[in-house]
């Protein structure tokens, strides 16, 4: 019988040739030369402090300077050119020339600052450093919720993040110095292009109205949050897909977004978050297509529906060939719908490169914003509108519930026992100290014992930025780490000021410290499912590949591993089949109840 | 090194890591061409680390890990529409070894990848993953026993302590 490190030595060696075969290069290098010509780096700052101050005071021409070159050293170059001010047009083309040299050429007319009415809104602005876990690096997180209020288009995301990269000599990352930055930049369906800035802790919303655009927004999602400090400034429109030179035009009214056919395939995804925002777009001639909803920033929906993100369906690929303007209806996960109109164009080929054009759209919802101790606010100021009304809309929301737990009924006091809501005697709902003197004379000594704060609420649970998620605010994660096995832990949470309480246990180990972890029928680590076939049940379709998710009746979470067959079987291609693994085959690998802080990013 | 060189060195390497994980050459490639446009736009940052090579597996990683996040939903919205699909059967020995791969957890998925493709290291692992070696060790040896259960070989522990 073979070992598994020869089987892997043998797979290695064939991968290596199969990927040598499809990297390609020196072809990719090339192209990725191509792209980044017509997509430049990240932008040059503007360090002059004379803008900076004149920006804060509002002077229109020293800001619209400021603004063209801020904006114009965001855009690549292209081949269209519009009009600008009753000047000529070139002809149209439709996308990107491989070999074209780079030049911004993007112009606009003159700009008209929205300062007349005096309806100045004040937006909460929200700045928050992480740690990245590099030591020397750090990040940055944004909440933004800047929403337009003319119905036209959406500024700032739910939650967008900036990275700041602190090295020994200083930090490096200059498009966010906060005295001074350009945050984003967005053109409306009117021409407007509106503007986000930072200017001596101040954020400013800048419109401008009746501008041109002659040059592609560069665009791109940042999905950047484990590669760590990755410079790089999202604009709200447009989608940089699959690695792909994407590019966003705007065509008689709507945006289009380019991507080179030969990378526009169905398995296009725009980053974490938007794999769980599926929309279906039903057209009234009765052609459905499921799209997924890009988010912008790091994608991270505050409420779990459509209406927190930033206000976009972008249509992944186009399957159909469609080129008329179709009347879209995209039904919202809480059941209600809007409608707009939009053209989906063909385009012709350049230089044998074919591109598939998406149509753009917006949603314009208010993005609730959650607010956390440790964030510091800016005064942010927004122009008004000339056409907006006077009342700005919601720019906080409520903090969300802090429902203070209550003890529950005393917990079964027999050692290592556990049920549904209780471990060892100690029963959710129990305070930290009286939970933790039982399990200790229980367990002994934790082996670690942390504390995480989870400051964004996403629907009816809390995350951070490292991918937990939690049911409260605020966590303590109290684990015994036996030898060669997997923990037992418990977690305790809270909002608001409220006391921590014992909201949930799990252990992977059958014992701690010689004291068995047991269910009073004898269920535990490595008990066969053959034995407990009365006690565990396994829903229908709750599984992930080896693993079935089955609970008692009580309320305990029982993970059952399958040393044989697999419970699910999806293949590269996706292909799924469901599979019934014999139950004495099948043991039980994790005991859990209440609530755990997770990963976000766990895999079923 | 100049990213021309980085690029030559790394991407070949890259498409091997994203083709383990997603088992398909062309999304490999692309993959690892999207992990080296950021390391080009990000090129004086990511040229001063101590250790660009670790900052690139991990950015590919990522975007690998949600290719087959993107995969496996669509697999599953279609047996949720009543087809479940073929199951497609790889044939050679090392085809079975990289299913067996990809249908791991996450973490373990990640490990057990970069592990065997970076020759067996242990701390270029942790490096790439930011993660402590002892944390690698651990999910190491749970996928190494998982995979020796699935492909029916047998489980030396080397390489897991």
């Amino acid at each position: 019988m073979k070992t598994l490190d020869e089987l892997a030595t043998a797979a290695v060696d064939e991968l290596h040739q199969q990927a040598a075969g499809a990297a390609q290069t020196d072809a990719m290098l090339a192209e990725l030369r191509r792209g980044e010509t017509l997509f430049p780096t990240v932008p040059t700052p503007i360090k002059d402090r004379g803008h900076r101050r004149v920006l804060v005071i509002g002077a229109a021409a020293a800001a619209c300077v400021a603004l063209i070159a801020g904006l114009t050293v965001l855009r690549g170059s292209d081949s269209r050119v519009r009009p600008v001010d009753g000047g000529s047009t070139d002809a149209p083309v439709t996308g990107p020339t491989p070999t074209s040299a780079p030049v911004s050429k993007a112009t606009f007319a003159a700009p008209v600052m929205d300062i007349s009415t005096g309806s100045e809104i004040v937006y909460q602005f929200r700045e928050q450093t992480i740690d990245c876990g590099q030591g020397e690096t750090c990040a940055s997180g944004l909440l933004a919720p800047m929403v337009a209020t003319d119905n036209r288009i959406v500024i700032g995301d739910a939650l967008r993040h900036r990275w700041l990269v602190a090295t020994d000599e200083g930090t490096d990352m200059v498009e966010f110095d906060p005295s001074w930055a350009l945050l984003d930049a967005a053109m409306a369906p009117d021409n407007s292009v509106y503007a986000v800035f930072v200017a001596d802790g101040q954020v400013v919303l800048y419109r401008y109205a009746d501008a041109v655009m002659d040059a592609p927004l560069q665009a791109d999602y940042g999905r950047d949050l484990d590669a760590c400090c990755t410079p790089a400034v999202f604009l709200d429109v447009g989608g940089r897909v699959g690695g792909s030179p994407d590019f966003v035009d705007y065509q008689d009214g709507v945006f289009v977004v380019h991507r080179p056919a030969s990378l526009a395939r169905p398995s296009l995804t725009l980053d974490d978050a938007t794999l769980a925002n599926e929309v279906l777009v039903e057209f009234t001639d009765g052609v459905q297509h499921t799209y997924l909803v890009g988010t912008g920033g790091n994608g991270r929906l505050l409420d779990g529906t459509l209406h927190s993100l930033t206000g976009r369906a972008v249509v992944i690929q186009q399957t159909d060939g469609v080129n008329t303007q179709r009347l879209l209806t995209v039904l919202l996960h809480d059941g209600s719908t809007f409608e707009r109109r939009v053209p989906l164009t063909a385009s012709a080929a350049v230089n044998e490169q074919r591109f598939v054009d998406e149509g753009y759209l917006y949603e314009l919802t208010a993005v609730p914003v959650y607010g956390q101790p440790q964030w510091v606010d800016y005064a942010v100021r927004r122009w008004a509108l000339p056409n907006e009304a006077t009342t700005p809309p919601a720019t906080t929301v409520p903090p969300p519930d802090t429902g203070t737990a209550t003890p529950t009924t005393p917990a079964p006091t027999a050692p290592g026992l556990v049920t549904g809501h209780s471990i060892d005697g100690a029963a959710f709902g129990d305070e930290v100290d009286s939970a933790l003197a039982v399990l200790t004379a229980t367990f002994s000594q934790p082996y670690s014992d942390e504390t995480t704060e989870l400051p964004l609420r996403v629907g009816q649970h809390w995350e951070n930025d490292q991918y937990a998620s939690f049911g409260n605010e605020h966590a303590r994660q109290v684990c015994w780490q036996p030898a060669n096995s997997s923990p037992l832990c418990v977690w305790f949470g809270s909002d608001g000021n409220d006391p921590l309480r014992l909201v949930g246990w799990s252990t992977g180990a059958e014992s701690i410290n010689g004291v068995s972890i047991a269910a009073a029928s004898g269920l535990t680590i490595g008990s066969k499912w053959s034995d407990h076939l009365a006690e565990v049940v396994l829903p229908p379709g709750s599984n992930c590949y080896n693993t079935g998710y089955a609970h008692t009746a009580d309320g305990m979470n029982v993970e059952l591993w399958s040393g044989t067959e697999m419970f699910v079987t999806i293949d590269s291609t996706g292909a799924i089949s469901q599979n019934n693994p014999p139950p004495q085959t099948v043991i039980v690998g994790r005991l859990s109840a209440g609530d755990a802080l997770s990963d976000t990013r766990s895999d079923c | 090194m100049d990213f021309d060189d980085f690029f030559r060195a790394e991407q070949p390497k890259m498409v091997a890591l994203a083709l383990a994980l997603t088992g398909v050459p062309e999304a490999a490639r692309d993959l690892a061409q999207e992990s080296m446009v950021k390391a080009y736009r990000a090129w004086p940052s990511v040229q001063a680390m101590d250790r660009p090579g670790a900052w690139l597996r991990r950015v590919t990683i990522n975007a690998a890990m949600s290719w087959h996040r993107s995969h496996r939903r669509e697999g599953v919205a279609i047996a949720r529409m009543g087809g479940e699909g073929s199951t497609v059967q790889p044939e050679r020995e090392g085809q079975q070894f990289w299913a067996a791969v990809r249908a791991l957890p996450d973490r373990q998925r990640a490990v057990v990848a970069l592990y065997y493709l970076e020759d067996q290291s242990v701390t270029a692992t942790a490096a790439a993953l930011d993660m402590p070696e002892g944390t690698v060790k651990t999910n190491l040896r749970m996928a190494r026993a998982a995979l020796a259960t699935a492909l029916g070989v047998r489980h030396d522990e080397k390489g897991s302590e």
